[in-house]
């Protein structure tokens, strides 16, 4: 009994000192399963939070940013998204994966901010609305024997640039974020596990159709 | 004939997706056999991959000092909500605040040991569970007993017997370094122009920059003053704002402050550990003794003798200062074993 209290009370002093504190102290959480480190942070734990907190903090912004390229509402949304956490640690749900976990939550709240806020920023949202989840094929030059040709490339981008937000969300959890299709269809929203494997399959359609088409075109420019 | 495998079928695979994004030993074993004998396969892998890793989203990180600076706000916003409820406790009726402060002192017996014994730890504890209602650090001395503080930012404290420092844990991360005091304390503040350093008491605020001074405000005996050894205090009232220069006192009187010339030694004693009374009455001597040795008094019979009382006593035992006060007052006096001295005129 005595040395618990003991410990609780620790923790509290330490932060008086710094969060550079916590930093040092997080380290230890870093071996800590995901299970566990979800259920001392729900019990309370602080050093558990900050280890949360620094783990995910990167993950979750870039995820904001794509939602909504206003930086301001999206670190206002983060803080107090993790208010939100703090407050109501105690009735939170078992998490196996707290990234999962996180991101589905927080993007939850992200989408009621940008309803609230709406009114207010409509120009830019609207202007936003084009953009959300936008992505590329790049140039990447790490690759060596590349597959697909600079036309190829180009011709994707442009089929890319075609899809729904929705579909570009998808593609941004399935290959950015690593998810499963029934995590995808949890984040998203949908009730079915195949409604994201849909999403995706009908988006890397179109991109294949394109890339047919492309290859039709570089043959129709070679032999004609 | 089995339909062809493409890499259109291989990226909507989720086990190949995911080995392409976080390969490890055992996806690699799973799909290197997969693709071993497989050229066409191979092809289409190739292909997959390549896209995979080639896809490129927006990427916008926040700077670390941005987090860390997220972070604080979201510890700090919490505790503060948490703060003002606190602070609205304190001020319901009497017996309310006996029993938060019964709650306060047991909370912070435990805590005065721990912060004490945290500068002999010097490797970080895995901290473990921290209670949400938390929100600040007390510290409160019984009877009896006198006690030294170090406040975060390396501002001393001495805080004398039955009495109670708060401050916020947040209190490095504040605009003001703010503390509250229920009894009496010697203060000796650390000098920085940027964060005022505040003292809360019953019915007074008092705000320095750095400066050593000395408050005492016990709302149950009605007095409250600050008195300044060095440096300049700004001392507000609900009505009233005075600056106090070293060598004054401000006795606080109803709403409105009193500022006059102050006794050193019978104001400052008590920090160096010497009992000092000089022409004080009965009733306060006993109140003084009672706090500085944890003990009390039962008086009995009508009172005779001196009316009026001086001692200085040097880290004396109770007996030698009894013994004293007995003659000069005309009592007979007996120290019972638990904390209890009968006196008998």
């Amino acid at each position: 009994m005595k040395s618990t209290t003991s410990n609780q009370s620790d923790s509290t002093l330490s932060n008086i000192v710094d969060t550079t504190v916590f930093k040092i102290e997080s380290k230890t959480y870093q071996n800590q399963s995901e299970v566990e480190l979800w259920k001392l942070f729900r019990s309370g734990d602080e050093g558990a939070f900050i280890a949360i907190y620094q783990t995910y903090i990167d993950i979750l912004y870039n995820f904001g940013i794509q939602h909504c390229k206003d930086e301001e509402l999206v670190k206002d949304c983060l803080q107090d998204f993790f208010i939100y956490l703090r407050e109501k640690r105690s009735g939170l749900a078992e998490a196996t994966s707290i990234k999962f976990y996180l991101m589905k939550s927080f993007r939850r709240k992200l989408l009621d901010y940008l309803k609230k806020y709406r009114k207010r920023l409509a120009v830019r949202l609207k202007y936003q609305q084009e953009n959300l989840f936008k992505f590329e094929i790049s140039e990447e030059t790490k690759i060596i024997n590349r597959q697909f040709n600079s036309m190829q490339v180009e011709a994707l981008n442009k089929a890319i640039n075609k899809l729904t937000s929705k579909e570009r969300e998808a593609i941004y959890l399935y290959f950015f974020s690593n998810f499963s299709y029934k995590e995808i269809s949890e984040i998203q929203g949908y009730t079915h596990i195949s409604s994201a494997r849909r999403l995706i399959y009908k988006a890397l359609d179109q991109l294949r159709i394109t890339l047919k088409l492309a290859v039709f075109f570089i043959c129709y420019l070679f032999f004609d | 004939m089995k339909k062809e495998i493409s890499y259109i079928d291989l990226l909507t695979n989720q086990e190949f997706k995911s080995w392409v994004i976080a390969p490890n030993f055992e996806k690699n074993l799973f799909w290197e056999k997969q693709l071993k004998d497989n050229p066409k396969l191979q092809e289409e892998a190739k292909k997959a991959k390549e896209l995979i890793l080639r896809l490129n989203f927006d990427k916008q990180v926040l700077k670390d000092s941005e987090k860390s600076l997220l972070l604080e706000q979201i510890i700090k916003s919490e505790r503060k909500h948490q703060f003002e409820e606190l602070n609205t406790d304190f001020k319901q009726p009497n017996h309310f605040k006996i029993s938060l402060l019964k709650i306060a002192a047991t909370i912070t017996i435990i805590l005065v040991a721990v912060y004490f014994l945290r500068d002999k730890i010097t490797t970080p504890h895995q901290i473990s569970e921290v209670k949400d209602t938390l929100a600040y650090i007390v510290k409160s001395t019984p009877k009896g007993i006198k006690t030294n503080l170090s406040l975060p930012d390396g501002s001393k404290v001495k805080v004398n017997a039955d009495s109670e420092i708060r401050f916020p844990d947040s209190y490095l991360h504040t605009d003001n370094r703010t503390v509250y005091l229920r009894g009496e304390a010697f203060f000796d503040v650390q000098r920085n122009e940027h964060k005022p350093f505040k003292v809360f008491t019953e019915k007074l605020e008092i705000e320095v920059l750095g400066t050593s001074f000395d408050v005492k405000s016990y709302p149950e005996f009605n007095k409250e003053y600050i008195a300044v050894a060095t440096g300049k205090v700004e001392v507000k009232s609900a009505t009233q704002k005075v600056i106090l220069l070293p060598g004054e006192i401000g006795i606080i009187d109803g709403d409105e402050i009193k500022v006059s010339q102050f006794d050193r030694e019978k104001i400052l004693s008590w920090k160096d550990g010497i009992l000092y009374y000089k022409n004080e009455n009965f009733d306060e001597v006993i109140r003084k003794l009672e706090l500085w040795y944890g003990v009390d008094f039962e008086i009995s019979g009508a009172r005779k003798g001196l009316t009026h009382f001086s001692g200085k006593y040097d880290n004396k035992p109770l007996a030698t200062v009894l013994e004293g006060l007995s003659f000069a007052a005309g009592f007979k006096y007996k120290i019972l074993s638990d904390s209890k001295v009968k006196i008998n005129f």
